[in-house]
């Protein structure tokens, strides 16, 4: 069973996000509303795969995945983001960034992302 | 033709335009201009007024008002003209008499008046040249006047463009913001139907219906924030030596092609310097918005056309093509003719060619939309000298 931490500043995203990832058998470890937390999180439950928003109040989504590539450079962290700008993009794609799903997106598309990355595939900038 | 735009685009692009109450802001090479429900631009005069910044109803004013004092004084220095040649001619009438009666006395007066005549009229030829002389002057005056007028009026026509500028700058953030936020709730209402669907098996066909269409509300709301996004969000080109006919191929993907739909590609191919992911936007757009005119049945024919320097893409379908005042909005933004466009489609397409420094028009018989693009497009990135 794939282990995920799930952040996001918004309550009911997140709401959704796990319970979806949780009827897909994925097992939730974690969640948090801001960057720090991700980080946090990551050290304390070393999960699988990481769901982290960019966009949040003062510690955003590109700290904290700078964070944990730091920590772990082959971690698997999978951005979510509703700015579909190419600075996001490219400032993603150095901060390697293992995917990008933008928002809203379709819950299967990104179960199978999940998967992709799980099993390993760089899926930087997945269009959808 | 209708406009439709493809889905799944994303955005890049800005150019800020508006049609607000009292503002339109031209932004396909036209002079950048004002109307304002204040400050009205007269509508004989508004080409050149337009071409020049400046305001028509003022100048007019002016130049009448300079007319009629040069007129005036034409007028009355003809009129003193008359009366004064009378006046000599009276004189001289009189010196003649003296000449006829008295002439063996008086011999020298006759010469007198005549001299008096002459410097008369030397007076009079003065008083001409002067009032001349003055009439220019005052034309001259009248026409700096005007000139340091029309200055002024042009500074305060380019201060109040700044103005609203900013103020289109501002609302376009407003949107770009708004649209960024919607994607949120958006997000909550998508994922929760999602997981409602799963369970779909225990609704009623109703409650699936229901379902469904919710789930079709959300992606057009998603779809019209694309497109509003799509126009209003600015970022620069990320220019690459790209073939158009791959560009066009990959464009087609995107769109939905029904089996009755002929489409002809290009025979010839050609690379040019430009932004991959743009372009298929707008190859995009232009030709779902064929499909659309054709109404799923004919012809879509595209061209590539070298010349010189710049190179024309035509997209050429067998519609009926549009009405001359369908056309005259074509490229305005949220101007739609179809039940589900959004009206941001040619506008997009409209702001990424310009960024591209290039031209789209669109022609009748047949209805055919032209994509010109520079060959040799300047990098950004490059004189950073940064290489993509």
């Amino acid at each position: 069973m794939i282990r995920a931490i799930v952040v996001d500043d918004d309550q009911t995203v997140l709401e959704v996000i796990c319970e979806f990832l949780q009827m897909e058998n994925i097992d939730v470890v974690g969640r948090g509303n801001n960057g720090k937390e991700a980080v946090e999180l990551y050290r304390k439950l070393k999960p699988d795969i990481v769901l982290l928003d960019v966009m949040m109040p003062r510690y955003d989504g590109f700290y904290a995945l700078q964070q944990i590539r730091q920590y772990n450079p082959s971690a698997k962290v999978i951005m979510v983001t509703a700015d579909l700008t190419y600075e996001t993009e490219k400032k993603l794609k150095e901060l390697q960034a293992s995917a990008i799903a933008y928002k809203p997106y379709d819950v299967d598309i990104l179960i199978e992302i999940i998967q992709q990355v799980n099993q390993g595939k760089q899926t930087c900038s997945v269009n959808f | 033709m209708l406009l439709k735009e493809p889905h799944d685009q994303k955005p890049h692009k800005k150019e800020i335009l508006s049609n607000t109450d009292d503002v339109t802001i031209s932004y396909r090479g036209e002079p950048s201009f004002l109307l304002t429900s204040e400050k009205s631009i007269n509508q004989t005069n508004d080409s050149i007024a337009l071409k020049s910044n400046w305001h028509a109803s003022n100048i007019s004013i002016k130049l009448i008002a300079g007319f009629l004092i040069i007129c005036v004084l034409t007028v009355m220095v003809g009129y003193l003209g008359l009366i004064a040649t009378q006046q000599v001619e009276n004189l001289y009438n009189f010196g003649l008499g003296m000449t006829t009666f008295e002439s063996m006395l008086q011999g020298e007066s006759q010469l007198g008046i005549k001299e008096g005549a002459s410097y008369i009229q030397l007076g009079i030829l003065t008083g001409v040249g002067l009032t001349i002389v003055s009439s220019i002057g005052i034309a001259i005056w009248m026409l700096c006047s005007i000139k340091k007028t029309l200055q002024l009026e042009k500074k305060s026509l380019i201060t109040e463009f700044q103005i609203k500028n900013e103020r289109l700058l501002a609302m376009s953030e407003l949107a770009a913001r708004l649209g960024h936020d919607l994607r949120n709730p958006l997000m909550v209402i998508k994922g929760t139907l999602d997981v409602m669907k799963v369970y779909s098996k225990n609704f009623d066909e109703k409650t699936v219906r229901r379902i469904t269409r919710l789930c079709t509300a959300v992606s057009s709301m998603t779809r019209l924030i694309d497109h509003m996004l799509n126009f209003v969000k600015t970022s620069n080109l990320e220019i690459a030596n790209n073939s158009i006919c791959q560009i066009i191929k990959s464009a087609i993907i995107k769109v939905d092609n029904p089996e009755n739909v002929q489409l002809n590609y290009p025979n010839n191919d050609l690379k040019i310097n430009c932004d991959y992911r743009l372009l298929e936007i707008v190859f995009a757009n232009l030709v779902s918005n064929a499909i659309n005119a054709i109404k799923g049945k004919g012809q879509i024919t595209i061209r590539i056309i070298e010349r010189k320097t710049e190179v024309l893409i035509e997209f050429i379908d067998t519609g009926p093509g549009f009405s001359s005042h369908v056309t005259s909005k074509l490229f305005d933004p949220l101007f739609t003719t179809k039940v589900y466009g959004t009206g941001f489609g040619l506008a997009s397409c409209t702001s990424i060619i310009e960024q591209h420094k290039g031209k789209i028009f669109v022609k009748n018989n047949p209805t055919t939309f032209t994509v010109v693009l520079p060959k040799e497009q300047i990098d950004s990135t490059k004189v950073d000298g940064e290489m993509l």
